[in-house]
């Protein structure tokens, strides 16, 4: 067989030949990758691990962070307030229990507003809107934004209000609050 | 695909062939030895997988990483994080099977720390010709803390290890310019990763020229290293929708030099110089959670057996070998102990060494940290690897021991490694000096 141009061949006293061939290492090393991602998916599929790990998150207990994907329109910046006495982890609403503004005002990322998830799930989270992803224009119409909800706790006695000049009412149930980050709108 | 399907099962067969072989034909010591080393590394992967996705939450630098793969995803307009965007882009593998959650933002990251010890095995056999080398090579990374617990972490230094080496892989088995071209692509991902990674075409060039496999002038193929590195950036810029014209790139590009440039004058807890590397002075706990009464550590602290080891060759190699040049009374030590293709290969990988850690003794001041020492440590256990392997055909018995320590000791830092629930109490007993501990 000639010589592929740009070759030598290797001469006494130099390196003995590779076992392999140049192609046939790279195609091995890519094939391993390949395989060893494939591998590790099966391991984690045929455990249940990647299942139970990729939904761990679902269920929100305190302590813990999960996907949410919530339903707003670009008003509910100024639109959506709560009103509450409690405090967690620094946390607060815009309002007092008596419906009077709290002062000093908490900035975005411990100011807590009211949410509703895609699957009509309410919570309260703060942060959302100093999501650096929530920097840019955002759609004129109703859209969705993903977030990070680590939960800090919750909060049974408090109070809704979903447009700016509307009254607040009460929840009547434990609602999960805590830190919204990494916001994102699906593009 | 049909190819390359072939050529791993030819592979497996070959490799099948030869372990029958050579467990035929060796002695019962450098069984024991073969079965230390098949417990190292089924142990390694296994720390590897197990309680990956623990904790569910970003940890130590996860932070930089894991949400820009998800803003790559969605397209969101980010460069909060300054290193170019290969990392991230491959990380988001994990993000579309799992979703954005800890074992989606770590699951790629896995990969290539696995991926690692199929690279070591192929660069101490090539590098080295001798396949023993290699399965000391695989074992060494992977009863390794520093790899271990980069494989477990969403972060992006495991990657370019691997990355650097594989370059290096490519090039040593380089026969005609196809080979060279793929070096420069592999070099152009490795400097995708982290800019770093470029320094890499250091080792490659000089393999390329005192290996003599191709011609020298297939050396103007590294051109293409740079084109790569751009076009990874331009597919990074338009994912998340920045503009990428010359003129943008360029202004990232600027923006991001003189941003990491500016990170050096603030001081770190956490940031070590280049010269406490290889001493093992301050490794970082790179994922630390507390769960219940207990902790779960993955420190990046080598397994010593291999660290102090390493360090030695990588330095008293190339010192021994140029006092055989100038002193008269080693002139005739040096050949009667290291032939030709182990001179080479320690010559290389300890050019490696030394191209991938002189540029943290010059830029980013106080800003280095114990990490950015993972690829020159790459080389560094590669060449141990191969170091090992000649020793074992002198004296077996001691190579014996020597790998039974290793193992014994990998085993007491396992904990500390692969994220064990312990309490402070028994994570101190391993993380012995306080500059290990977080």
């Amino acid at each position: 067989m000639p010589p592929v141009e740009g070759t030598i061949p290797p001469p006494q006293g130099r390196l003995p030949a590779s076992a392999v061939g140049e192609l046939t290492v790279l195609r091995l090393t890519v094939g391993s990758l390949l395989a060893i991602g494939f591998l590790v998916w099966l391991i984690f599929a045929i455990t249940g691990y990647g299942r139970r790990y990729a939904h761990a998150n679902d269920g929100w207990a305190m302590g813990k962070s999960s996907s949410v994907e919530l339903s707003l329109v670009r008003e509910d910046r100024d639109n959506l307030a709560c009103a509450s006495d409690a405090v967690l982890d620094g946390l607060r609403c815009s309002h007092r229990a008596n419906a009077r503004e709290a002062q000093p005002k908490p900035s975005d990322d411990l100011l807590l507003r009211p949410y509703s998830t895609v699957d009509k799930v309410l919570l309260l989270g703060s942060g959302l809107w100093s999501s650096p992803g929530m920097a840019g224009p955002l759609p004129d119409k109703r859209f969705t934004v993903v977030c990070n909800f680590h939960v800090v706790g919750a909060i049974k006695s408090v109070s809704f209000r979903w447009t700016l000049t509307g009254e607040f009412s009460p929840a009547g149930h434990a609602i999960p609050t805590g830190l919204l980050s990494e916001c994102v709108v699906p593009r | 695909m049909k190819a390359a399907v072939q050529a791993a099962v030819a592979a497996t067969r070959s490799a099948h062939k030869d372990l029958v072989a050579r467990w035929n034909s060796s002695t019962g010591i450098e069984r024991a030895t073969t079965v230390l080393l098949a417990f190292m590394i089924v142990g390694g992967v296994i720390l590897r997988i197990q309680g990956i996705g623990f904790p569910p939450r970003l940890t130590f630098d996860e932070q930089f990483y894991g949400p820009t793969s998800h803003h790559f995803l969605s397209g969101v307009p980010d460069l909060h994080d300054y290193h170019p965007p290969l990392g991230k882009l491959l990380g988001a593998i994990g993000l579309l099977l799992y979703g954005f959650n800890s074992l989606g933002w770590r699951f790629a990251y896995l990969c290539f720390g696995l991926q690692t010890l199929v690279i070591a095995y192929f660069l101490a056999r090539e590098i080295f010709a001798d396949r023993r080398a290699g399965w000391f090579a695989a074992a060494f990374f992977a009863a390794d803390g520093f790899f271990i617990s980069y494989s477990r972490a969403g972060l992006i230094d495991g990657m370019l290890t691997c990355l650097v080496l594989w370059s290096m892989l490519a090039i040593v088995t380089a026969r005609t310019w196809r080979g060279v071209l793929a070096t420069a692509v592999l070099l152009g991902a490795a400097a995708s990763i982290k800019w770093s990674g470029a320094m890499t075409l250091i080792p490659a060039t000089v393999a390329l020229l005192v290996l003599r496999r191709v011609r020298w002038y297939q050396m103007f193929w590294f051109a293409v290293t740079p084109v790569v590195h751009l076009a990874i950036w331009i597919a990074g810029l338009r994912l998340m929708g920045h503009a990428n014209d010359v003129t943008s790139l360029w202004a990232v590009l600027s923006n991001s030099f003189t941003s990491l440039a500016a990170t050096g004058v603030y001081s770190n807890p956490l940031a070590s110089s280049w010269y406490t590397w290889p001493l093992l002075y301050h490794p970082i706990v790179v994922k630390l959670a507390q769960h219940g009464a207990h902790s779960h550590y993955a420190s990046s602290a080598g397994n010593p057996v291999f660290w102090f080891p390493a360090s030695f060759v990588v330095l008293g190699l190339p010192l021994a070998k140029g006092a055989a040049l100038v002193k008269e009374r080693w002139r005739h030590w040096w050949p009667n102990h290291f032939d030709p293709t182990f001179t080479r290969a320690a010559m290389l990988l300890s050019l490696g060494w030394l191209a991938l850690i002189v540029m943290w003794s010059m830029v980013l001041g106080k800003h280095s940290f114990f990490y950015h020492y993972q690829p020159s440590y790459g080389f560094a256990l590669v060449l141990l690897a191969g170091f090992v392997a000649k020793l074992e055909r002198r004296d077996a018995g001691a190579v014996l021991a020597y790998v039974g320590l290793a193992v014994l000791v990998a085993i007491f830092f396992a904990p500390v490694w692969g994220e064990f629930a312990l309490s402070e109490l028994e994570a101190n007993r391993r993380l012995i000096f306080l500059p290990w501990r977080p």
